[in-house]
């Protein structure tokens, strides 16, 4: 059964030999920019969600304004090799760069 | 699908912002892609050397202009029944890779006095690259700040 929790990937971080301490903290990757966040676990409010992936995204507003998976970036871009569009890069706001025509083209709804 | 693990051993990194270009020889780790292959990182692994205490503050991001002549260092099946990966690691090239301007996949910050680190995906939160050409294709570990050395590797799923 697929679970939220089950979908967390694991971070460890150990500085016990200079000093610090062990942690082990758990990390969603946001499915739109691709970006690994660590999960704070005092952190009370919600987070975003695609209904579309049904998946995680990340605070970025792009990310939370669109749905444009990673995934489909990665059929675009081997779809389209000699585009010379950035398709897996996001901007700061999570917003793609590439041209979203070339995204268009491939929707089928 | 085959996995496969890039090392690079003992290197000291240089604190590169984001836009850096033209990289140096040794101070990052750098995975490239064929226009026939795509890759997804599971796992990143850091492993501090230094002799002082010294906060890293290493990244995962992608590139805004691809290495020149990349000196390629084979990444090692994680199964001997694995085919060689079309994918190489690299850490020297004719011309060092220009870092992009935004965008950090993974941030990982840690005392490189003995400090380890180690990110794992969970299925389906891998970090993709794919067809060769910047910034899709190419992912880069390196410092933005702190000059510890390190061993790293990342462990990468090729499609």
């Amino acid at each position: 059964m697929i679970t939220k929790r089950s979908r967390e990937g694991y971070l460890l971080i150990d500085n016990r030999a200079s000093g610090g301490e062990l942690v082990e903290l758990p990390t969603i990757t946001c499915v739109h920019c691709n970006c690994v966040v660590v999960l704070n676990q005092q952190r009370t409010r919600p987070r975003g969600h695609c209904w579309k992936c049904d998946a995680y995204v990340c605070d970025k507003p792009g990310c939370n304004a669109e749905c444009n998976p990673i995934v489909q970036s990665v059929e675009l871009a081997l779809k389209y090799p000699d585009s010379n569009q950035p398709f897996l890069l996001r901007g700061e706001q999570g917003e793609i760069l590439f041209d979203p025509q070339l995204r268009d083209n491939e929707r089928t709804y | 699908m085959a996995q496969y693990t890039a090392a690079a051993n003992g290197w000291t990194p240089v604190a590169h912002a984001d836009g850096a270009s033209a990289l140096a020889n040794a101070s990052y780790q750098a995975v490239r892609t064929t226009t026939a292959s795509t890759i997804r990182v599971t796992e990143a692994f850091v492993g501090g050397e230094a002799t002082s205490s010294t906060v890293n503050r290493m990244s995962l991001r992608r590139l805004s202009t691809n290495a020149t002549t990349p000196t390629d260092v084979a990444p090692a099946p994680l199964s001997p029944l694995s085919a060689p990966s079309l994918s190489q690691g690299y850490v020297a090239s004719a011309t060092g890779p220009t870092v992009a301007s935004t965008g950090h996949l993974l941030n990982l910050a840690m005392n490189a006095f003995g400090g380890v680190i180690r990110w794992v995906a969970a299925p389906g939160q891998e970090i993709y690259a794919t067809a060769q050409t910047a910034p899709n294709g190419q992912l880069v570990l390196d410092s933005i700040s702190g000059t510890g050395i390190v061993s790293t590797h990342l462990i990468f799923e090729e499609m």
